[in-house]
């Protein structure tokens, strides 16, 4: 299994069903491997707990990976 | 008052405590002033995690390090650094740590992927992770600087 599925893995089981499918890779922009970005369906009350598993996990990895989070917010930017 | 020391160019230089300070007061002005622009909530994101940086940069230095002479991989060194020095030895919380990795991950994004879009949520969760990491730096910034 390559790194990006690895990563992949690791979102699906840590923020499950919190989150859109559609999980898209990005980069390397500054020597990382990549950056996952994440969509959010909701925010679950254990968010802090489940991210900081989602951290400590890719981390353990021993990459340079970016993850971000899109919020399910509807804020109106100009 | 506290004294501000000068560089060589006679311009007072601002320690990376007092930068971060004053970073955090600015981006919280800026959105009770009601700002809700995507080019300035990517700027917020960014000056946010540079002070954060400075502040990691600064706890390294105390222990010895020189992050000024490191050339590649600096921010990645710097989380390398801490987590083994500061966070395996009992100093810093991992929640600290992570907080920095986090806003690291935000910045780069807001930075490069103009096609994602940035949002108050986004700024609000990088306020909340600088403080979160800065506030153990202030702990250790009184022994160091």
């Amino acid at each position: 299994m390559g790194l990006k599925e690895t990563v992949a893995k690791i979102v699906r089981e840590e923020m499950g069903e919190c989150i859109e499918e559609d999980m898209h890779f990005t980069g390397s922009y500054e020597g990382e491997e990549f950056n996952v970005i994440i969509k959010l369906r909701y925010e679950p009350e254990d968010f802090e707990k489940r991210n900081a598993r989602l951290y400590d996990r890719v981390w353990e990895l021993g990459y340079d990976v970016g993850i971000f989070m899109e919020y399910p917010e509807e804020t109106i930017t100009v | 008052m506290r004294e501000v020391s000068k560089c060589k160019w006679n311009i007072p230089k601002i320690g990376e405590v007092e930068f971060a300070r004053e970073t955090l007061r600015f981006a919280q002005m800026s959105l009770h002033m009601g700002v809700t622009n995507t080019w300035l909530y990517r700027m917020l994101v960014g000056r946010l995690y540079y002070a954060a940086h400075h502040l990691s940069r600064r706890l390294l230095i105390e222990i010895g390090l020189q992050p000024e002479q490191w050339r590649t991989n600096v921010h990645q060194r710097v989380l390398n650094e801490l987590d083994q020095r500061y966070v395996a030895t009992g100093r810093m919380t991992p929640k600290a740590w992570r907080a920095l990795n986090e806003l690291r991950n935000l910045r780069r994004i807001a930075d490069y992927q103009l096609a994602v879009p940035v949002r108050l949520r986004q700024v609000n969760r990088g306020l909340a992770l600088f403080v979160r990491f800065a506030d153990e730096c202030y702990f250790f910034s009184s022994y160091f600087l």
